[in-house]
């Protein structure tokens, strides 16, 4: 199925749950589709806040990947990518990260628009003023026989990744090359399954694709992931707990106390 | 930028302003009290460390951007952070805010921001991001900035013809 090759999870889930998919799953799969691309990298450094400080902390860090220079993004992409085009040596740490894209995006509606409004799938939805007055999404009639064909797809490859993988790499392999970062979408894909397929087979598929090289598809993307054993896969969990925490965050109003125990809700703290 | 410069560039990069275990840190305030993007927010901390570094590195006096300087002032509250934790144990140098001493200073405010503009670029082999280190004429001229209690009032933008 080429659109798929074609196609973030963002977009993909987009037309496949049109009206119910949340803000923050789109979020979410569009993170993680750029770090699998190395679009973007996680920089973990232990270090100290300043150079006498007496504890190392971790700070984990998000930085232009290796294939960031020559990635084309995508309209809804940017919301992680704009700050490293406009300042191209900044590094962000994950919360500011997370939270950055969270306030770029405006919010569902206008995420969800951005990403309708990108080339490959916009025309698989209806436009016209009134669904933009009450900001709904519907699909075309070729929007929703694709939404069929697509759920149908990647239902077939959940019923057989996990046996392919373990007994036919080589295909399995293939066919995830074919989807890109929708393997996200897999329910029954053991991420840990893909440290294992080997770099000989990864030669070979690279060459293979090479000469059927089709320009639209950021498969080479993906197989730099495979080749490089990279952890991704723990961020998952602490994408979720950041952004749910900003609901809570965004009502701080006080200034910051000390060890004199003098902050107030409403007015600064001071120590000695 | 010499061996040395670069290594004291690497320790104010290095040196993180946020608090990790902080809930509502200081991009978050300076995107708050600022009305501004955190986007925004983070270059323009990018931006403010850049600024310092020049000052560290360079002999005569330098001017920031408005939003830069709102950077500068907002650090200056989290006292701690700014004099023992950026001045004393990263670039061992005290580097005290004098804010204008009135119109009569306009001209020389004017002509530092245009040299810290051209210091900036022979440094680091770029021009600085327009957006926040906004043109000459701008930065003396949108200066009338008011504490406004939203609560209260609403902000409205004043119509603007094109010249």
């Amino acid at each position: 199925m080429k659109i798929l090759s074609q196609i973030t999870p963002a977009e993909t889930m987009l037309i496949k749950d049109c009206t119910s998919v949340q803000l923050k799953d789109l979020m979410k799969f569009t993170f993680m589709d750029l770090l699998l691309k190395k679009v973007i990298e996680i920089k973990e450094v232990n270090k100290k806040s300043h150079p006498r400080d007496n504890y190392i902390r971790t700070y984990t860090y998000v930085i232009p990947g290796k294939n960031f220079n020559k990635y084309q993004p995508k309209n809804h992409e940017l919301i992680y990518l704009s700050p490293f085009i406009k300042s191209p040596s900044i590094q962000i740490l994950f919360k500011n990260f997370i939270k950055m894209a969270y306030d770029t995006s405006n919010g569902s509606w206008n995420f969800k628009k951005t990403t309708k409004s990108n080339r490959e799938i916009n025309s698989y939805f209806k436009q016209s003023f009134l669904l933009n007055l009450f900001r709904l999404n519907k699909l075309t009639d070729s929007g929703n026989k694709l939404r069929r064909e697509i759920s149908n797809y990647l239902n077939e490859i959940d019923k057989s990744i996990d046996h392919l993988l373990h007994n036919d790499k080589k295909e399995g392999l293939e066919l995830l090359l074919r989807i890109g970062g929708n393997i996200f979408l897999l329910k029954n894909l053991d991420f840990q399954l893909l440290k294992t397929i080997d770099k000989e087979l990864l030669n070979q598929q690279k060459v293979l694709y090479s000469d059927t090289y089709d320009s639209d598809s950021d498969w080479w993307l993906y197989v730099d992931f495979f080749e490089d054993d990279y952890m991704f896969d723990s961020y998952f969990d602490s994408f979720d707990d950041t952004l749910d925490s900003f609901d809570h965050e965004f009502d701080a109003s006080g200034c910051s106390s000390c060890d004199s125990g003098c902050s107030s809700c409403g007015g600064c703290g001071g120590c000695n | 930028m010499t061996e040395q410069q670069n290594e004291i560039w690497k320790k104010i990069q290095n040196f993180e302003i946020d608090d990790i275990d902080s809930s509502f840190s200081f991009t978050d305030r300076l995107a708050r009290e600022n009305n501004w993007s955190i986007e925004y927010s983070l270059r323009t901390v990018l931006e403010y460390k850049k600024f310092i570094f020049l000052i560290t590195i360079s002999d005569f006096p330098q001017t920031p951007s408005d939003q830069i300087d709102q950077v500068w002032h907002l650090h200056l509250l989290y006292t701690e952070s700014y004099w023992i934790e950026l001045c004393k144990n990263t670039i061992n140098k005290d580097i005290h805010h004098g804010p204008t001493k009135g119109s009569e200073e306009k001209p020389l405010f004017k002509e530092q921001y245009s040299k810290t503009l051209e210091f900036y670029e022979s440094i680091f082999n770029e021009k600085p991001p327009s957006d926040i280190w906004i043109d000459i004429d701008t930065r003396f001229n949108e200066i009338h900035f008011t504490r406004v209690n939203r609560k209260r009032n609403w902000v409205i933008p004043k119509l603007r013809f094109k010249k």
